[in-house]
């Protein structure tokens, strides 16, 4: 089983509602258990396949490594040197997703891998590679585990921290916040 | 009480002898446990449990969740920490006494930082388990009341019976006996201030709610009640803050809102068919929090309510203005002459209607345009795609051989894509936090047309061309001015003579979801009766932009050509909740429930000029260019 184990979504539990997730902190050994407030609407709104390759749990999805690979700070005048953003996390969890090795091998190549490293670290993770391996396209173990740093590790609440301007960003129920203030977007 | 470090700390050996720290730091908190007791009612206790209050360290003195709780984990395991909204404290429950007590030891007259920057002392105190869950009523929003069991369960029988559902649309002028008589004995023991004088009637079954919303100030007083029959529910009250209460509503209970409650906080109630509840609690009122060994499901059944609201005869005048149309309407809306003047124009026009109608909005977005669908099906399977305004998700789970991520400046909206397990965040269009020259693709739907100057429109495509890598593609679609194209009605134009139709028809099983597309513009979808000669007009390629300095924004009527290029576009909320069982409201308003209007900065764009826009920017080329059911659309490449 990958680190973290998955828990099954898809049988409710007694007395707790099956809308309802529940999560593991990453950082302490011990398991700790959280209800979040929002469940998701009626089915009406789950009639679309979620973003990314396959079915992910029952629920809402938070930000994704892949996604958090993408984003860069945009505070005047930093450009490139806005990424990577530096993640911190108090709430992550793992929410299983169907594995697509063909989906992650068109993936690797656009991965910054600097900067998934770096987020791996903070969240600490285990088993992360260290760069794509020769051969990778055909290594079912390194892409199954590309597959769950990638897909399956998901930040629910913490901060992305500009790396040249210290500006940090509050990610909030899943949701990275990147607005500036008026104050900041000032020419 | 003993001073309780001494009490606590055997370790002290009854050495009365604090330092000057040590004796400060005392009285600071025994202040705070006297502050605490007066002002909010809540009693500490001297010996250790498992609850801690967490004083000068709450939601209402801008310590947020982020700051606080790292602070608190370091002390042990968190079961809950409660942040209710405007209070100058919190409350943490630790897994056991000991990690609670280190809490105490080492946190006690603990500096942090708080939203502002400024420096926070926190002080802790014991409280019982008892006290955790009063505090959960406490967190009620300001002005609300539930009232239980304000009727009996015959007369519950005799006004839901009372109810004709079937085609009388008639008006009647004076509410029905049953309820005068009901409404002045209320009167008399005091649970309601003022006499409503309308009535309005909804019944939902289990899957149905109502978008979060905030009754009109200008419409109603500020007394609003609703009586629950039927069936219990629970209904989610909203600060702008981002705070959410959900509330159970008992089956024969009644729902008072004034003040903070009526004004500020949105009301709203989650189309599901089971809600969480407190186990405990049962049926019975109150605030549902997160006590997770408490929880659990309760299947809804069918809940009628009877709400009653005192038509307001004046402007209203709450100390609300950013929520009240009355005070807002005071500014209209001008053309922008600077780039201060567009952002603030899009600030109230754009973004906070956005905020305000997501859920509903979102409800009436569901079908994705057949030519947005081909080109996403077209990209080879492992893009990366951003959706640059993405609204509620719309697009980001057409293709799943992509990767979508998707960004808007509306966390309502956002938080609508999460719910249906899509990537998104939240960001403004003219800075998008995405690395340059990162994604395959990107499009930007119904989005560009918000912006209120030539050059932030330009600027919006630049972003959209940054994020592209060379060789990728962009779809850009906007409002279009021109409504009839080609002698051939946008579906805009032909909804108006239907739309009569549906009307009459809402009592005959019309689906209220359908008869809300139908009626509100859909972007893309307009009227001109006028078109031909239109066309005629901006056939040059350049646009008549005959925008006047400091000219007012004129207010577009539904349905109709477009007769400027910068316009505001009412969207009318009608909270629908269920399919054809709204009664028409009784009351001297006659018509029906106004319901808000919330007006819509938009630049529709002439023939050309996307195009135009596009060919400023040096790196591209237009590989597509073409008309779409009301709309200007452009496929660019980066070279």
């Amino acid at each position: 089983m990958l680190p973290g184990a998955a828990r099954d979504t898809n049988r409710p539990r007694l007395q707790r509602a099956p809308e309802v997730q529940k999560f593991r902190r990453f950082r302490s050994s011990q398991v700790s258990n959280r209800i979040e407030r929002d469940s998701p609407g009626n089915d009406v709104e789950r009639d679309h396949s979620p973003s990314g390759s396959g079915f992910a749990g029952a629920g809402s999805v938070d930000m994704r490594l892949l996604t958090h690979n993408l984003l860069s700070s945009h505070v005047r005048g930093v450009g490139p040197r806005g990424f990577p953003l530096r993640l911190q996390a108090t709430e992550v969890r793992i929410n299983p997703v169907e594995f697509n090795p063909d989906f992650i091998v068109r993936m690797i190549p656009k991965v910054e891998w600097a900067a998934l490293l770096e987020a791996a670290d903070h969240l600490h993770l285990i088993q992360v590679p260290k760069e794509p391996i020769q051969g990778y396209e055909h290594n079912e173990e390194f892409l199954r585990k590309m597959h769950h740093v990638l897909l399956e590790v998901e930040v629910l609440e913490g901060t992305l921290q500009c790396p040249e301007s210290g500006r940090v960003f509050p990610i909030s129920r899943g949701i990275p916040n990147m607005l500036l203030s008026d104050e900041e977007t000032e020419t | 009480m003993a001073a309780p470090g001494i009490v606590m700390d055997s370790n002290h050996q009854s050495n009365y002898k604090l330092s000057k720290t040590e004796k400060k730091l005392l009285r600071k908190q025994i202040k705070a446990r006297h502050t605490l007791l007066r002002h909010e009612g809540i009693e500490t206790v001297s010996y250790a449990t498992q609850s801690l209050i967490v004083a000068n360290g709450g939601l209402g003195n801008q310590v947020s969740r982020n700051q606080l709780l790292p602070v608190l984990e370091k002390c042990g395991l968190v079961d809950a920490l409660l942040m209710p909204p405007n209070k100058p404290y919190s409350c943490v429950r630790y897994k056991t006494v000991e990690e609670s007590k280190k809490a105490y030891d080492t946190l006690s007259g603990k500096e942090i930082v708080d939203d502002l920057g400024q420096k926070i002392i926190l002080y802790l105190n014991f409280v019982e388990k008892a006290q955790w869950k009063e505090l959960g009523l406490q967190a009620l929003p300001p002005g609300l009341k539930v009232i239980e069991e304000i009727i009996s369960s015959e007369d519950e029988k005799m006004l839901l019976e009372s109810v004709n559902w079937t085609e009388d649309t008639e008006n009647q002028n004076c509410l029905p006996d049953i309820c005068e008589s009901i409404l002045e004995k209320w009167l008399k023991e005091g649970f309601i201030k003022h006499k409503p004088d309308q009535l309005t009637i909804n019944q939902y079954e289990p899957g149905h709610g109502i978008p979060a919303h905030i009754d009109t100030h200008s419409a109603f007083e500020d007394e609003i009640i609703s009586l629950s029959l039927g069936s219990e529910i629970v209904m989610d009250f909203k600060h702008p803050d981002g705070m959410t209460v959900p509330v159970m509503l008992p089956c024969r209970s009644l729902l008072v809102m004034t003040g903070e409650s009526r004004y500020l906080w949105t009301h709203g109630i989650t189309p599901r068919k089971f809600d969480t509840v407190q186990a405990s609690k049962g049926h019975k009122s109150g605030i549902i929090t997160s006590d997770v060994e408490d929880l659990t499901l309760n299947k809804r059944g069918i809940r009628t309510s009877f709400t009653f609201r005192k038509v307001r005869q004046t402007p209203c005048n709450c100390s609300y203005p950013l929520v009240c149309d009355s005070q807002m309407k005071e500014t209209p809306a001008s053309f922008p002459e600077s780039d201060k003047e567009a952002l603030q124009l899009e600030q109230d026009y754009v973004h906070r209607v956005y905020e305000e109608i997501a859920r509903h909005f979102s409800s009436t977005r569901h079908t994705p345009w057949p030519h947005i669908v081909e080109f996403l099906k077209a990209l080879p399977s492992g893009s990366l795609v951003a959706d640059i305004g993405c609204g509620n998700g719309k697009y980001l789970g057409i293709n799943n051989e992509l990767y979508m991520i998707g960004c808007d400046h509306s966390q309502n909206l956002v938080d609508i894509c999460r719910e249906r397990q899509y990537q998104a965040f939240v960001c403004d269009a003219l800075a998008v936090p995405i690395r340059s020259g990162s994604c395959d693709a990107c499009i930007s739907i119904a989005v560009i047309h918000h912006f209120a100057t030539a050059e932030r429109r330009v600027a919006a495509l630049q972003e959209l061309v940054r994020l592209l890598r060379p060789g990728g593609k962009a779809l850009i679609y906007v409002w279009a001015m021109e409504q009839e194209y080609n002698k051939k009605k946008s579906k805009y134009l032909r909804e108006n003579r239907t739309s009569q139709g549906m009307k009459e028809e809402i009592s005959n099983d019309a689906s209220v979801q359908e008869l809300l597309v139908k009626q509100l513009p859909n972007v893309g979808n307009q009227d001109s009766a006028h078109s031909v000669s239109s066309i005629n007009d901006f056939q040059d390629g350049g646009c008549n932009s005959k925008n006047v300095a400091n000219s007012k924004l004129p207010i577009h009527t539904n349905r109709t050509s477009f007769h400027s290029q910068d316009l505001l576009v009412p969207w009318h909320f009608k909270g629908n909740p269920g399919k054809d069982k709204r009664v028409e409201p009784f009351g001297p308003l006659g018509s029906r429930d106004p319901g808000p209007v919330f007006h819509r900065y938009y630049h529709v764009f002439c023939e050309g000029e996307l195009e135009a826009a596009c060919r400023t920017l040096n790196n591209i080329s237009i590989l597509q260019s073409y008309y779409d059911q009301g709309n200007w659309c452009v496929i660019l490449q980066k070279v």
